[in-house]
């Protein structure tokens, strides 16, 4: 029999269980501390860690069959970094796995950073290796006693071999004088690019042409941006005029007193906006891993490539564009390959490594072109400054690289499983309902091959870091007093 | 005995009453706040047993 006087203790009870509840659930969503751990083994519901998709580059929930696959991160808070340590086993002949977040939706720009790199993990044994901090040095026969030596002092570009690591090396291109006139360039490209240009006594100049479709109602903004030497130099932006389309916008690019060297020049753009023309005296122009041949035939004057990818992709979205691609090479042995576009939507590779300068004849214009090297318009126009890559059919013996400089370290094994990490600044990356986007990639590994091989993922933990609330209350007094 | 346990479900209704109110004002306020720890289906079921408990319980004491 329950006695009636212990009522209001039970009813304080459940009111103090409650309040308790409550506090914790706020514990929770501040995170007082200012670091959290998420972990998922990405079989059953995580609310924090979302789960892998698409499902047609899945088998099962954890093992990618196609590259690249997401899942999202919800948190809780505004984080600064994350370190995301994932727990797999590669069970495909693809050398590289990355992993990244989402930092820009309007052009999918994702910060890819490395979990594992077979090119770089066979050089531990074959090669005399240096680590300094997060930085790896791998040398043919050994030269430098430090990595601070190899970077004060380093050797010829052409020996040196990079991964995950922008090595500065004054560029300068032997016999290069200013062109003395001013050429159009009608090759109509869609959406965002980025493109090396290269000066020498003479005004950095371009004047483009953009048309804004206007085939989706979201504002259209378009960024300009230089950079020299992984500096920003100059950026500017155009707002979206709010017009119904059909009409050119025109944007004069003038930057003088410059020194001579390798300028990077990006549009950041949505699909909507369509670069008609570009005017420029510059001679050099070098597109970076993508260009997306925009569907303006009435305008184009030529659709041909010329590329140093070892790799390339081809994909369209319109069904009267579909065609044959071929691909040779520009001199030397005799090369071809073809590649046949049959379906929209799908992404179509070359079978084999292409040789190290090749040129791409399209059937159409509408299909984006992308790959792991630069893409010009003309062979006169083709230049690269960077650095070869030790990435994908990275081969040093080939290239003739005795030096491989990286920000890398290998997976560590626990049993059967590999466990690498990475780590992300979340300050300034995309984020859309309290959950940040990231990706793993297996560059080259595909779907629609059918191997049945792919990379089985154990667990995902992601360990967040942020400002502490006493750190963010003292930054207030701070600011106040 | 019977009078203790219509007392017992009479409790624990306003106790889920009071958490499912209050949890669900609070993932109105801040979204996944409370989804992200509490199945907020499981504590509407129980609730709505215990709702159907004490109904019966009433009912049958008022005949």
């Amino acid at each position: 029999m329950i006695d009636m006087a212990k009522i209001p203790k039970i009813r304080m009870l459940w009111i103090s269980v409650l309040i308790g509840v409550v506090l914790w659930l706020f514990w929770m969503k501040v995170v007082p501390g200012g670091k959290m751990t998420y972990e998922s083994d990405l079989k059953g519901y995580n609310a924090f860690i979302g789960r892998l998709t698409p499902s047609d580059r899945l088998s099962g929930s954890n093992v990618v069959i196609g590259d690249p696959a997401y899942f999202s991160l919800f948190v809780p808070r505004r984080f600064e970094k994350a370190r995301l340590t994932v727990e797999f086993k590669n069970q495909t002949d693809r050398p590289i796995i990355e992993a990244g977040v989402l930092v820009d939706k309007r052009v999918w720009n994702y910060d890819l950073k490395p979990l594992q790199n077979k090119a770089v993990d066979s050089l531990f044994d074959s090669w005399s290796a240096l680590l300094e901090d997060d930085l790896a040095l791998f040398q043919r026969q050994k030269e430098y006693d430090s990595i601070g030596d190899f970077l004060k002092n380093p050797p010829a570009a052409e020996r040196v071999a990079a991964y995950n690591y922008d090595l500065r090396q004054d560029f300068t291109l032997p016999g290069y004088s200013p062109a003395s006139t001013t050429r159009n360039i009608c090759r109509p490209i869609g959406g965002a690019y980025q493109f090396y240009t290269y000066i020498k006594d003479e005004e950095l100049s371009f004047d483009f042409s953009f048309r804004d479709l206007n085939k989706n109602s979201d504002p259209d903004p378009i960024d300009v941006f230089v950079y020299y030497e992984d500096q920003e130099l100059y950026s500017e932006s155009l707002d979206d005029d709010g017009g119904q389309g059909g009409e050119d916008k025109s944007f004069k690019l003038r930057l003088s007193q410059l020194p001579e060297g390798v300028y990077k020049i990006g549009v950041r753009a949505n699909s909507d906006i369509v670069t008609r023309s570009i005017s420029t005296p510059q001679s050099k122009m070098a597109f970076i891993n993508k260009v997306s041949l925009a569907d303006a035939p009435e305008i184009s004057c030529g659709r041909n490539l010329f590329t140093g990818s070892r790799q390339l992709q081809f994909m369209t979205a319109l069904a009267d564009r579909l065609g044959r691609v071929k691909i040779h090479q520009v001199s030397g042995d005799a090369f071809s390959e073809i590649v046949d576009i049959v379906e929209t939507y799908k992404q179509y590779e070359t079978g084999q490594v292409l040789p190290p300068f090749s040129e791409v004849i399209m059937p159409s214009d509408g299909i984006v072109v992308s790959g792991d090297g630069l893409f010009s318009f003309s062979a006169e126009e083709y230049f690269d400054p960077r650095l070869k890559k030790a990435g994908e059919g990275f081969d040093p013996d080939e290239q003739g690289v005795d030096f491989v400089i990286a920000r890398y370290a290998p997976p560590t094994k626990d049993g059967d499983w590999s466990v690498a990490s990475a780590d992300f600044d979340l300050t300034n990356v995309y984020k859309e309902d309290g959950k940040h986007s990231f990706l793993i990639s297996i560059p080259g590994l595909r779907a629609e091959d059918g191997t049945g091989q792919g990379v089985l993922i154990k667990s995902i933990k992601v360990d967040l870091e942020g400002v502490s609330l006493w750190e963010k209350i003292r930054r207030i007094l701070n600011l106040k007093f | 005995m019977k009078n203790s346990v219509n007392k017992i479900v009479e409790e624990s209704f306003y106790a889920l009453t009071s958490f499912l109110v209050v949890l669900t004002l609070l993932e109105l306020a801040f979204p996944r706040m409370v989804l992200s720890y509490v199945n907020l289906n499981f504590v509407l079921l129980l609730w709505l047993i215990f709702a159907i408990i004490s109904i019966t319980l009433r009912h049958g004491k008022e005949k």
